[in-house]
């Protein structure tokens, strides 16, 4: 054994994320790359990746800045590998991204599924392109969003939050990792291609002026700690590794000490615990955009690229003295629901977005005993205008079958 | 046992002034963990063990040391480091 | 696997009961499986060569060796089939004071994960990777795998295997591990002395063990019980060290023939983590 590299790690290898180089005030910036520095802002020092558009431009801004910052990018070989290593280096402490489009993040949900089921924070990017398959690989869709919701197998509770613009990619990435942390959760940020690739003004703020969250952590010691015993709030302290805890994560159903026992009796404990944390704790992570709401009939729902269009519809409907307004879940999953219902004199919605129909379900779900629920899409490839929005919007009510 | 005598009897009659004297060690077998996969029986040196005729509560027979021969281990411990269950470890006397 | 509390365990101790989970014990590996062995030289390892027991991390994949992390009392972290190397690399990444080893089966770092090992060998990331090579899948019954030998049977190779294995010592030489050695369970001792030999170098390092695995390869192929197999390698065994390069492709493994076990390789090569410490001192200093 060679005693000169026989040490677990010389000093000159121990990199110390710093926070000296913030690029802060007035630019005008990319949603990819907003996004890129709102993870650096929350304090993101490990990034694993792997190039697809439209995606692409947050891997390389990381590349280059975040080892300005003492942390690290890694190219990995695939995007099944990228999910994986951001788990490995969250489990260290570390705030952790990855960020793909769709078939890439096909390729993630084996391993997405485990973080929810380790309870690892970390944050996912999917800038959504046209699918099904290789698709429409540089033109726009918001056709993930039931993968968001429900790609894994199995049963767990996504949290999915979709930006309208790139300041709002730059503030919501500093929202999904507060989230992540606060939560023990995978958040997925649904950004789409239009919005990754739009220049506009990005505001970033001085290092301090958005509140970062950590996660909780254990405090007691390792004989009275249990990996999996939830606090009050669901959430179970995390004990790092390297802090002496010899803690046991498992994909496998598990005990409060990580222990696998695959039986009825555990799972019963297990899988509604990791709903009822995310449920339970709406106030963590919902946002909501209202806009004209107030006295609103026919309201739009939208999100994302498709809520830029659906304000405009409802100025142009309000100008034509229509009672429109608009219903922007920033936080798509899980849908506000509540909020939604607490529109009392809505009769129609209309759900904009670039799909065939997969809001709408969750919409119709929720509204549909009371409002009449139509769909505004199409098959991916373009933004939908504000007149298609105000036409549905106009459209006399269908007669019931 | 008179370390002189088990000398004699495994390097011939003379004892050897360049080696350190033999060791020698008592078997513990932890009955519950042990599976009968025989590893330890089949490749102790000396032959010290062999299967019991019980059963454990797990339904296994366990490893034992053979009856006369509690004084041949060597504490060579290759039972204590094949077994996959950690079920059987040595204890060096004191020479 | 029984329950444990049936019976109360005798007072007297396993000198690695502290070291093992070891309420949890007896394994849920079969009789005559040798990946406890494989386990215990791995502690072992840890032990004699220092490393602080809260710098132990273990991560396994899926299949019976990942279940190492139930026994083995360090961090331990059991994520997905195949998954071990990227995990482990995200970990040691992040937090470089860690003594990291992947543990998992052939089939799971070879089958369904052998592009993340090939990689990582290629990066010389620096983790210590054990593969459990058992010729087949053992936990799910027995199927043909990466590393079932040519004519060898399984439950999906009822005629015999019609596709080579990989060498894997030969595959983790050409992508650029430092390290390389191939023991059987039989080698007890010189695995053990392997383990407290690396686990503390830098560098991608990969430690082959052949394994018994009775209930299935071992039935299937008549080679018999666990003690059998083991026997079987102590007839086939041929103990080579430092073998060259040109050499190294001679260690394949063919049903009934020699098994060449040893030091493959041991050579210096810059890791990825050294030569990102560069990457951000030049990305700081360019840019102050
Ligand atoms: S220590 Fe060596 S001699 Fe003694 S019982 Fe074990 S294998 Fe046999
Ligand atoms: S090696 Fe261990 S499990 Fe196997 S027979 Fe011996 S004591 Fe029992
Ligand atoms: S199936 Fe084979 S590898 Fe798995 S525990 Fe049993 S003997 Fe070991």
């Amino acid at each position: 054994m060679s005693e000169a590299r026989s040490v677990t790690e010389p000093p000159n290898l121990i990199l110390s994320p710093v926070w000296d180089r913030p690029r802060t005030g007035t630019q005008f910036l990319s949603g990819d790359h907003a996004c890129a520095e709102g993870a650096l802002y929350a304090g993101c020092r490990f990034f694993a990746g792997y190039p697809i558009t439209p995606a692409t431009e947050i891997a390389e801004r990381l590349a280059e800045r975040l080892p300005e910052v003492g942390g690290q990018y890694i190219q990995m070989e695939d995007e099944i590998a990228s999910m994986i290593a951001i788990l490995g280096a969250s489990v260290t402490g570390a705030k952790s991204m990855t960020a793909t489009s769709g078939p890439g993040f096909s390729l993630m949900m084996e391993n997405l599924g485990l973080a929810y089921m380790m309870e690892v924070p970390t944050v996912v990017v999917d800038v959504q392109r046209g699918g099904p398959s290789t698709g429409l690989p540089t033109t726009v869709g918001q056709q993930d969003m039931m993968q968001a919701r429900f790609g894994p197998h199995g049963d767990f509770t996504s949290i999915s939050l979709s930006p309208q613009s790139p300041q709002e990619a730059f503030n919501l990435t500093i929202h999904a990792f507060n989230v992540a942390e606060r939560l023990r959760t995978p958040v997925l940020l649904m950004m789409d291609e239009v919005v990754g690739h739009m220049h506009e003004r990005v505001v970033i703020p001085p290092p301090g002026e958005i509140p970062l969250v950590a996660r909780p952590r254990a405090t007691v010691p390792p004989e009275e700690y249990h990996t999996y015993r939830p606090g009050p709030d669901l959430v179970p302290p995390m004990a790092l590794a390297g802090e002496g805890y010899s803690v046991l994560f498992t994909g496998l159903t598990h005990d409060e000490d990580g222990r696998p026992v695959t039986t009825y009796a555990a799972q019963k404990v297990l899988v509604p615990r990791l709903r009822d944390k995310i449920l339970k704790n709406r106030d963590v992570y919902e946002r909501l955009g209202l806009y004209k709401t107030e006295d609103a009939t026919t309201l739009v729902v939208a999100y994302g690229i498709t809520a830029r269009s659906a304000r405009r519809a409802v100025d142009l409907g309000r100008e034509k003295g229509l009672a429109l307004g608009l219903f922007r879940p920033i936080s798509v999953w899980p849908f506000p629901a509540e909020q939604l219902r607490s529109l009392k004199n809505v009769t129609k919605i209309v759900v904009a977005e670039i799909n065939l129909g997969q809001v709408v379900l969750e919409v119709r779900r929720i509204a549909g005993p009371y409002a009449e629920v139509v769909h505004v899409g199409n098959p991916g490839g373009q933004v939908i205008s504000p007149e298609t929005i105000l036409e549905a919007c106009m459209s006399p009510r269908r007669a019931k079958p | 046992m008179a370390i002189a005598n088990s000398l004699q009897t495994s390097h011939g009659s003379r004892a050897p002034i360049d080696k350190p004297t033999r060791h020698h060690g008592t078997v513990h077998v932890i009955e519950l963990r042990c599976k009968e996969c025989n590893f330890c029986v089949q490749f102790c040196p000396e032959e010290v063990l062999e299967i019991s005729d019980h059963y454990t509560p797990r339904g296994y027979r366990p490893a034992r040391v053979k009856t006369g021969k509690e004084g041949d281990c060597i504490a060579c411990r290759f039972c204590e480091h094949v077994c996959p269950d950690y079920a059987i470890y040595v204890v060096e006397d004191s020479p | 696997m029984t329950a444990n509390a049936e019976v109360a365990l005798p007072p007297e101790l396993h000198p690695y009961d502290h070291l093992l989970r070891s309420a949890d014990l007896p394994t849920i590996w079969c009789p005559g499986c040798g990946i406890g062995t494989a386990v215990g030289a791995l502690i072992y390892g840890f032990e004699q060569a220092g490393v602080p027991k809260e710098k132990r991390v273990i991560v396994g994949g899926i299949g019976c060796s990942s279940r190492i992390v139930f026994y083995a009392k360090t961090d331990a972290y059991h994520t997905t089939h195949g998954r071990t190397i990227p995990f482990a690399t995200g970990l040691k990444l992040c937090n470089p004071s860690l003594n990291v080893v992947a543990f998992a089966g052939d089939g799971d770092l070879f089958a369904i994960g052998g592009n993340h090992f090939i990689h990582a060998a290629r990066r010389n990331m620096d983790i210590l990777v054990v593969c459990i090579n058992n010729f087949n899948y053992g936990m799910t019954g027995g199927q043909g795998g990466p590393t079932t030998p040519a004519g060898a049977l399984s439950t999906t190779t009822p005629y015999g295997n019609p596709e080579f294995p990989f060498n894997l010592p030969n595959l983790a030489w050409a992508t650029g591990a430092t390290y390389v050695a191939r023991w059987t369970t039989l080698d007890v001792r010189r695995l053990r002395n392997t383990f407290a030999d690396v686990v503390n170098r830098h560098g991608f390092r990969f430690v082959e063990i052949l394994t018994p695995c009775p209930v299935s390869f071992g039935k299937t192929n008549k080679i018999g019980s666990g003690v059998e197999e083991m026997e079987y390698y102590q007839a086939l065994e041929v103990l080579k060290s430092r073998v060259e390069s040109t050499e190294i492709t001679k260690t394949d493994i063919e049903l009934g023939k020699p098994i060449v076990v040893g030091t493959f390789v041991d050579r210096e090569r810059e890791t990825f983590r050294e030569r990102y410490v560069r990457v951000v001192a030049k990305a700081r200093g360019s840019k102050s």
